[in-house]
């Protein structure tokens, strides 16, 4: 089984490592990569993995774990050949906005 | 978890001379409300040594790393609130790393400050650097290195917010020695509110109840995320007004209290028969807040084989992750709960079918033989102990026995290393159930061979005065892992034997602790009395029989009604 997916990752450190790790300990193997940093500072990430024989893991299971990444603003799952968004799995409990203001805390609260 | 915002904080004592980052780091951990840190000092965190006094943080000095994160680790277990741990770089982050692993396959909100070589050094081999980052990023929820200091409160404020939003789990922050040092200008710290989790919407409510009505053997599989999602009680609501039976995973435990009529047991590879058949037979089968985990469902394909699987959480990622589920409900638990008012159920039948095997299959107590039975003392002291009880577990076969045998009146009143199985949880986790319920009787069952993993935290119940009482079941052995190889590997006993253990009540005594041995049966009800009554920490020695088993038992590959039961010679 392959898996095509664009992600939106935060400009923060070790992003693109716990992308790829995440990938990998789900069972899955990365066989393509690009990446290109957006106006926003996001980087969209486009990667084609596979699924490692005998593991159980589905696609969405795999989309929806890293969704939970705090760095990853949106996964979509693509078709092989256009980025057109089959599936798009927002981060939930993750992130409500994608501006530079944090979701978490009002700053000057205390 | 929401704090309100307290008030504006008292300047740092050092203030006046020079307010550095490491102050600001200990403003911001003010301002999240944190009472309690654990941790051990070294090069790279002195800096932040340095700004603890005169702040309102009480630092708790364990004698490993190790130690401090899993105190902070049952503290938060306990409160609910994130549990904090600071250690130094190189191996003062190295020995945190089995903590953190802890929490987070046990889904625990911790912070964990790690020091950091200087920035210049960073990637430069430097003494002591280690890349702390790198090595914990599988198994944190999140991680920075705060290379900035201007960002100190905002780091923190989010990391708290982090750990303790939706799932769970821990946050490091590394912070760079030189960032912890640099002057800075005094600033008010920000607060971290996690987010809630968003609301089941009504039609995928109906639905559920719409299953729920028409199932003739519902059953509720209840695990961690009950405590987690705050749904004991919603919990014990939903189970007042529909009488659905009840199977519990290991961290599911409490979440109906042990006597409930309901509740059948612990399901899986240690459960009780009662709870077992109940999965097995039903034909609806509600997990609540539980992970299909490979310990509680044996053989996958033949765990609840007749059942429709209605699957609710707060992490939607475990939705159809293992077993697919018919429905899936993902949010805040408790409100799920609270609304689903399925009526009037037809399953009378069942409810009588599993409180009759409750009945056929209770736990036998009446050991032949003087020597001490471990199950009988485990629920004799649990019983003795009351409401108030915390029990800490180590693991292994005692760590079973606990969970088979003791009562429990809520999830925080079991605190155990589910997910990870680490040896060496039980005495920091009973220090840190302590700091987070100082009424509490907390008590620590613990094995001979877990103990020697973390015994210098016996230093730290002396140092602080902790009243935990332990319970050390002695079989001379790693007893589960003996238990395997004469089950599985032929009784091919291979590294178990313990026999040459010290003597523990005299090295507890070296420790400062009060400490007896218990060896036979007879003389168990007073030292129940005398450990329960002791005003210090107190250690209870106990041989009991290295041949013992822990009954019963699912083998690897089974299905979970196949249990392997004690071979009884007349
Ligand atoms: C840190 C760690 N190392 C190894 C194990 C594997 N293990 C599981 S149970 C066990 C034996 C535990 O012995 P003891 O504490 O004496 O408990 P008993 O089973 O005898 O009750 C071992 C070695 C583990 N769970 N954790
Ligand atoms: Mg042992």
């Amino acid at each position: 089984m392959t898996l095509n997916m664009l992600l939106m990752l935060d400009p923060s450190h070790g992003a693109l490592l716990r992308v790829l790790g995440t990938i990998e300990r789900r069972g899955w193997v990365v066989r393509d990569m690009t990446m290109r940093s957006t106006d926003c500072e996001e980087r969209a990430v486009r990667i084609f993995a596979h699924r490692k024989a005998l593991h159980a893991g589905s696609a969405e299971t795999l989309m929806r774990h890293l969704a939970k990444l705090i760095c990853v603003r949106e996964v979509a799952q693509e078709t092989q050949t256009r980025p057109v968004a089959a599936a798009t799995v927002t981060a939930l409990g993750n992130r409500t906005s994608s501006g530079s203001q944090s979701p978490y805390y009002a700053i000057g609260a205390v | 978890m929401t704090h309100t915002a307290s008030a504006p904080l008292a300047p740092p004592m050092h203030e006046t001379d020079r307010f550095t980052g490491a102050h600001m780091l200990v403003r911001a951990l003010e301002a999240q409300g944190v009472e309690v840190v654990f941790g051990y000092p070294g090069g790279a965190i002195m800096p932040v040594y340095d700004a603890l006094p005169g702040s309102t943080l009480t630092h708790i000095l364990t004698r490993h790393e190790q130690g401090a994160a899993f105190a902070a680790d049952a503290y938060a277990r306990v409160t609910g609130k994130p549990g904090v741990c600071l250690a130094t770089s190189g191996p003062g982050g190295t020995n945190l790393v089995t903590g953190l692993a802890n929490a987070w396959l046990d889904s625990v909100p911790m912070v964990a400050i790690t020091g950091q070589v200087a920035r210049p050094l960073m990637g430069t081999d430097a003494f002591q650097e280690v890349d702390i980052f790198g090595i914990t990023l599988p198994i944190v929820k999140h991680s920075v290195i705060l290379d900035d200091p201007a960002q100190i409160g905002e780091v923190v404020a989010e990391a708290f917010a982090i750990a303790a939003s939706g799932r769970p789990g821990p946050v490091l922050i590394d912070l760079p020695k030189d960032v912890a040092a640099s002057v800075t200008v005094p600033a008010n710290a920000p607060y971290g509110e996690p987010m809630p989790l968003p609301r089941a919407d009504k039609d995928a409510l109906e639905h559920a109840a719409d299953m729920i009505r028409k199932a003739r053997r519902p059953l509720v599989y209840a695990g961690g995320g009950i405590a987690l999602g705050k749904a004991t009680t919603a919990l014990r609501r939903f189970i007042a007004r529909t009488s659905i039976p009840v199977v519990a995973t290991l961290k599911g435990l409490g979440a109906l209290p042990t006597d409930a009529p309901e509740f059948l047991g612990m399901l899986g590879m240690h459960g009780s028969k009662a709870a077992n058949l109940a999965v097995q037979n039903c034909d609806l089968l509600i997990c609540c807040g539980a992970r299909f985990d490979d310990r509680a469902t044996g053989r996958l394909e033949g765990f609840a084989p007749h059942a429709r699987i209605l699957h609710m959480d707060g992490d939607w990622a475990e939705i159809s992750k293992l077993k697919t589920a018919d429905h899936g409900l993902v949010g805040d638990l408790a409100h799920m709960l609270n609304s689903l008012h399925p009526g009037a159920l037809a399953i009378n039948d069942w409810i009588d079918d599993c409180a009759q095997d409750k009945k056929n299959h209770t736990w036998p107590y009446d050991a032949p033989g003087d020597g001490v039975y471990a199950p009988a003392l485990l629920k004799d002291l649990s019983q003795a102990a009351g409401d108030d009880l915390i029990i800490t577990c180590d693991v292994g076969q005692h760590q079973m026995w606990a969970a088979q045998h003791c009562r429990f009146s809520r999830p925080e009143a079991h605190l155990t290393s589910g997910g990870l199985g680490a040896m060496g949880y039980g005495i920091p986790a009973g220090i840190g159930a302590l700091y987070a319920e100082p009424d509490a009787q907390v008590v620590t069952i613990t094995g001979d061979g877990s103990i020697m993993m973390n015994l210098q935290e016996l230093a730290t119940l002396n140092r602080y005065h902790l009243p935990l009482k332990i319970v050390l079941l002695d079989n001379q052995a790693l007893g589960m892992v003996r238990q395997w190889q004469e089950l599985f590997f032929d009784g091919n006993y291979s590294e178990i034997d313990l026999s040459d253990n010290p003597d523990f009540a005299d090295l507890a005594r070296a420790f400062g602790l009060e400490a007896f041995t218990v060896r036979t049966q007879a003389s168990v009800p007073a030292a129940i009395k005398r450990l329960l009554s002791s005003d210090g920490p107190t250690l209870m020695h106990v041989r009991i029989d290295p041949q013992a088993n822990v009954w019963p038992l699912v083998p690897p590959g089974a299905d979970n009604h196949q249990m392997m039961q004690e071979e009884v010679t007349p």
